[in-house]
């Protein structure tokens, strides 16, 4: 199955080299959607059917934290697999992200090897789920 | 700064920087350091939590789209743009602090704020806090103020 996946970073530059190293992994991918902020990233939720986010923490307008707390509060996004994106790696903040249901993390810079493995745990624990 | 911690952010940036721009990355001696044929960029993080304080590098302006090119591995116009440089400030930073603190340790940045700077070649190489690198041929200085707010520092206080 081909996976829709939405990138949400305030950098274009991140945004443009996880499409292009999402390109470089052996995972069929369907739609690339890209957002700015958590904000802009709900809007596309709510127009296209997507498999996975990719997400940064430190946004303006909206953080990734932020984001993915409106993702649980709502009932048709509360599965999505997020995996979060980000240089932010301190322990009690990920514990409380995986308690609201992320389902990896993947420090920057990254490669495209780690890339591939992290999305598929995260999408092996929501097939397992 | 102390000097371990000096050397952990030189350590950081050669690491980060290679893996992300593919350009050599190397402490460099001030005595001898080559001025850029650019002014300089300024880009600054700050942060708060376990430890406050910011993080500051200058980055020549003429090394911008190359590093921009390097990062995306095709060819690109200076369109102005900060974006590149801002992200590896971040990622740098927050490496930078992850070390220090550790995986258990709390931290918020801000987001990075890029503008040309104000200080010259001349000043920067002068300053005995701003740490001289070269990245391929461009000098890059960075310049941490450093104050432990958490556990570590409430022991020691």
């Amino acid at each position: 199955m081909a996976l829709n996946i939405l990138i949400v970073d305030d950098s274009e530059t991140v945004r443009k080299v996880l499409v292009k190293m999402l390109g470089m992994t052996s995972l069929e991918l369907g739609e690339i959607h890209q957002a700015g902020h958590g904000k802009e990233a709900l809007e596309v939720l709510g127009e296209h059917w997507l498999d996975l986010v990719l997400t940064d923490i430190n946004m303006p307008v909206m953080t990734g934290e932020e984001l993915i707390m409106e993702m649980a509060k709502d009932h048709l996004l509360e599965g999505l697999p997020v995996v979060v994106v980000s240089t932010d790696g301190s322990m009690s903040r990920m514990n409380r992200l995986l308690e609201t249901g992320i389902r990896g993390y993947l420090r920057k810079p990254f490669t495209p090897d780690s890339l591939e493995v992290a999305i598929r745990q995260a999408l092996e624990v929501r097939n397992a789920g | 700064m102390q000097d371990e911690q000096k050397e952990q952010l030189v350590e950081v940036f050669t690491r980060v920087a290679e893996r992300i721009t593919f350009m050599f990355a190397e402490p460099a001696d001030r005595e001898t350091l080559e001025p850029p044929t650019s002014d300089f960029r300024c880009i600054h993080i700050a942060f708060h939590g376990d430890y406050a304080g910011d993080l500051t590098m200058w980055i020549p302006t003429d090394a911008r789209a190359e590093i921009t090119e390097n990062v995306l591995g095709e060819d690109v116009e200076d369109d102005g743009s900060d974006d590149t440089l801002g992200e590896l400030m971040n990622m740098i930073c927050g490496n930078f602090l992850t070390q220090i603190v550790g995986y258990d340790g709390v931290l918020n940045l801000t987001p990075p704020r890029c503008e040309p700077a104000t200080e010259s070649f001349e000043s920067l190489v002068q300053d005995p806090d701003c740490i001289p690198l070269l990245l391929e041929e461009h000098p890059v200085f960075l310049k941490a103020n450093l104050k432990d707010c958490g556990k570590k520092g409430s022991e020691a206080a």
